[in-house]
């Protein structure tokens, strides 16, 4: 491909193949970034919600910066993973209320949505503490739910993040680099395109398809 | 008069060529850097969540044919005129952020990653 200069991202590590880069730039950056940017601090309570291509990248960043993690899946199969990857806490929110469950555990000063599921995220932001930041990247048109008695009381905030600049890939590679953060991939060949892209959209991958040639 | 094949590199893609097509790979011509640009020889390439941008035709305007992708990883094999800071065989790697123009407002303030005129890798 062609690319212009402004767009290339160096400084990728050595230590790292190039299927083991290719999503630190997309799914990577995107969490990496709204995280270091959410105004969270060491030992705060930060949910993840969704544990898949995002998800199990944003469970290991929180992990690293030290804040207090609760990976929020549906069904209890990732729950043993989710803490592998760094997950203080796993909620389970088809068994139970996962905003309820947040509130005892003190409130979430950020919730990281991961999964393009708005109603799971309408459902999740009453999950919140007190000026506490719910911030979305995970992709969907579908409508998030929520009232202004929701946002008013506890100056509760909504926001969008979109992936980074390529230096801001670059810090997530550093970082990767520094504290062994990697994604889980399967790869296929170029030729099995339309498969990969399947297999991506079935939400059953572990977590990141990456095509190699 | 017969047409004269004239021989030209050509490098495997996986495209699509029509909103919700499916992925085929083909053989294409392998593109030139124009200046400021540089040609990247693929290694990997992540598949997305976002991907169904190109794939299913969501994006206002979108062309095709088209190939997704936007977790690029792989070494720059040739370099546009004036591209003066890379190396050719230097290890690069290209995401969601395709390009911006430098001189719209948003640029201006610094702020390239909200440019008025953006290119997005795999769909713009």
């Amino acid at each position: 491909m062609v690319a212009p200069v402004e767009a290339l991202v160096a400084a990728i590590p050595d230590t790292l193949s190039a299927a083991e880069a290719a999503p630190l730039l997309c799914a990577g950056v995107t969490t990496f970034n709204a995280l270091r940017h959410s105004g969270a601090s060491p030992g705060s309570l930060v949910a993840v919600q969704g544990v898949g291509g995002l998800g199990h990248l944003a469970i290991q960043f929180e992990n690293k910066f030290g804040y207090k993690v609760v990976a929020i899946g549906r069904g209890p199969e990732n729950s043993a993973l989710a803490k592998t990857l760094g997950a203080n806490v796993y909620i389970d929110s088809q068994a139970v209320n996962a905003a309820a469950e947040l509130q005892k555990l003190g409130g979430a000063h950020v919730i990281l949505a991961t999964a393009p599921n708005s109603k799971s995220m309408s459902e999740l932001i009453d999950g919140l503490a007190p000026k506490g930041k719910f911030i979305v990247v995970g992709l969907s048109s579908d409508t998030i739910t929520v009232t202004p008695l929701q946002l008013i009381v506890g100056e509760h905030t909504i926001q969008g993040s979109v992936a980074g600049t390529p230096t801001d890939s670059e810090d997530t590679m550093n970082f990767a680099q520094l504290t062994g953060v990697r994604p889980m991939i399967e790869t296929y060949p170029l030729e099995k395109a339309a498969e990969a892209y399947a297999r991506m959209m079935s939400g059953n991958a572990q977590f990141r398809v990456v095509l190699t040639m | 008069m017969a047409t004269k094949k004239v021989a030209t590199a050509t490098m495997v893609a996986a495209q699509i060529t029509k909103p919700g097509g499916e992925f085929e790979v083909v053989e294409r011509e392998i593109p030139k850097p124009n200046a400021g640009e540089v040609l990247i020889k693929v290694q990997a390439c992540g598949v997305c969540h976002s991907d169904v941008f190109g794939k299913e035709g969501l994006w206002p305007g979108i062309q095709y044919p088209r190939v997704p992708g936007h977790e690029v990883v792989g070494v720059i094999d040739e370099l546009g005129a004036g591209v003066k800071e890379w190396t050719k065989g230097q290890r690069v790697g290209v995401g969601y952020h395709g390009g911006h123009d430098n001189t719209c407002l948003e640029c201006r303030r610094g702020g390239f990653l909200f440019c008025r005129n953006p290119q997005f890798d795999g769909f713009s």
